[in-house]
């Protein structure tokens, strides 16, 4: 029914879209045709003229004339070699020294630190005094000291020893 | 009458028919595609591969003269000394003498007595030189002092300042006496090529800080303090 209505014969409405057709052929093969053969032209160029060899050979007379530096290298490594590993160390060391500071700096003219022991970041204080006072100052100081971190707390004991006015305090803690 | 020539009968009739032009521009794409398939591509790729290898090269070459100048630039002298500087405080094997040498003159300076030291001398089939071997190892040292608290404890802190580099791993104080379980630290070498072109042959300012803590710390060692710039600085290896 369709086909009635068109006062065109059939033959001529198909030669128009095939005419058509061609011109979208004939403009994308000349795109084609021109395209193709400048973007090969191109990247050959560019690919013909990049300086990879000019860098290589650069890379190859540096090499060379490192070879007269090789002690100076080998040194320079081991430098940076062992520093690496000093700082490694010194980052992961102990700070014992300033825990025990700390922790004489806590004792008053009454409280003496009878033994102290420390290993794997535990301390174990041994003090002695002639005043219960003196010691539970100590035990509250040893608390608040800031320059190193203690924690966990344990008053193992709390005992009078060796008669009247001798008391004796074992603290363990842990240190951060 | 037979044609002299039939395919050319054939070929007026092709070209006078109407797909004449579309089958030609057809054909023209079609070769542009297998152009672009079999010869564009594999040269853009070609070209990637190089530009890629340039840009690789470029960094490499920079990398390398860098690494050339730092060298240049280093005096000799000073590059002994940090030689010998680094040795000293990360020694390459179990160096018991140097490590007993530094205890002594720390107690003599802290004023505390050395009564004795034990060695624990470990496992001597070393895994030095062995691939894949921990890198870092240590002895320990147990040693023995006799002084007051403050002499200790000056001990201690001063220990710490010293070279060869040690580690108070554990420590037991008494009436006057503290028995202490030193860490001493050493490093096998092992011998190894050194890559200049991707490696960057300087220190980073942490350890150059850290190289000038332990010149710092050398002073009052044996070997030669080494020479510092106006600032007080060991001499840097970056070139920039």
């Amino acid at each position: 029914m369709k086909n009635e209505i068109n006062f065109l014969p059939k033959q001529l409405v198909r030669q128009d879209s095939l005419s058509k057709s061609v011109k979208w052929l004939r403009v994308v093969a000349l795109l084609f045709v021109f395209v193709v053969p400048v973007v090969s032209i191109v990247i050959f160029l560019l690919t013909f003229f990049s300086p990879l060899t000019q860098y290589q050979i650069t890379e190859k007379n540096l090499i060379a004339s490192s070879q007269g530096l090789s002690n100076k290298i080998a040194k320079m490594q081991f430098i940076i070699d062992r520093t690496r590993n000093a700082t490694k160390f010194i980052a992961s060391r102990n700070l014992y020294d300033q825990v025990i500071q700390s922790i004489y700096a806590q004792t008053g003219s009454d409280v003496s630190i009878i033994s102290l022991y420390i290993k794997d970041n535990k301390i174990s204080i041994f003090a002695s005094s002639s005043s219960l006072l003196s010691l539970k100052t100590f035990e509250t100081n040893l608390k608040n000291i800031t320059l190193v971190h203690l924690t966990d707390f344990q008053t193992t004991s709390l005992a009078n020893s060796g008669g009247e006015g001798n008391y004796t305090l074992n603290i363990m803690a842990k240190i951060q | 009458m037979k044609l002299r020539h039939p395919y050319k009968y054939y070929l007026f009739l092709f070209r006078d028919s109407k797909y004449y032009l579309p089958t030609i521009y057809s054909t023209i794409i079609l070769a542009c595609i297998l152009l672009i398939v079999f010869v564009i591509y594999p040269q853009i790729q070609n070209f990637l591969n190089i530009n890629a290898q340039v840009n690789q090269l470029t960094s490499q070459i920079a990398t390398l003269k860098n690494n050339i100048n730092n060298i240049s630039g280093v005096n000799d002298s000073d590059l002994q000394s940090n030689f010998d500087l680094v040795s000293r405080a990360v020694p390459a094997n179990k160096d018991f003498s140097g490590a007993i040498q530094d205890v002594s003159s720390v107690a003599i300076q802290s004023n505390v007595i050395l009564n004795n030291f034990t060695v624990v001398v470990g496992d001597y089939s070393s895994t030095s030189g062995i691939a894949g071997a921990s890198s870092d190892q240590n002895f320990t040292l147990n040693i023995n002092i006799r002084g007051s608290s403050s002499g200790i404890i000056n001990f201690l802190s001063k220990l710490k300042n010293s070279l060869p580099l040690m580690s108070v791993q554990s420590i037991t104080i008494s009436q006057s006496q503290a028995i202490i379980a030193l860490q001493v630290y050493y490093v096998p070498y092992h011998q190894k090529n050194v890559d200049l072109i991707s490696t960057n042959l300087s220190l980073n300012p942490t350890d150059q800080s850290t190289l000038n803590q332990i010149a710092n710390w050398n002073t009052n060692n044996i070997v030669p303090v080494v020479s510092t710039n106006s600032k007080g600085n060991l001499p840097t290896f970056s070139s920039n």
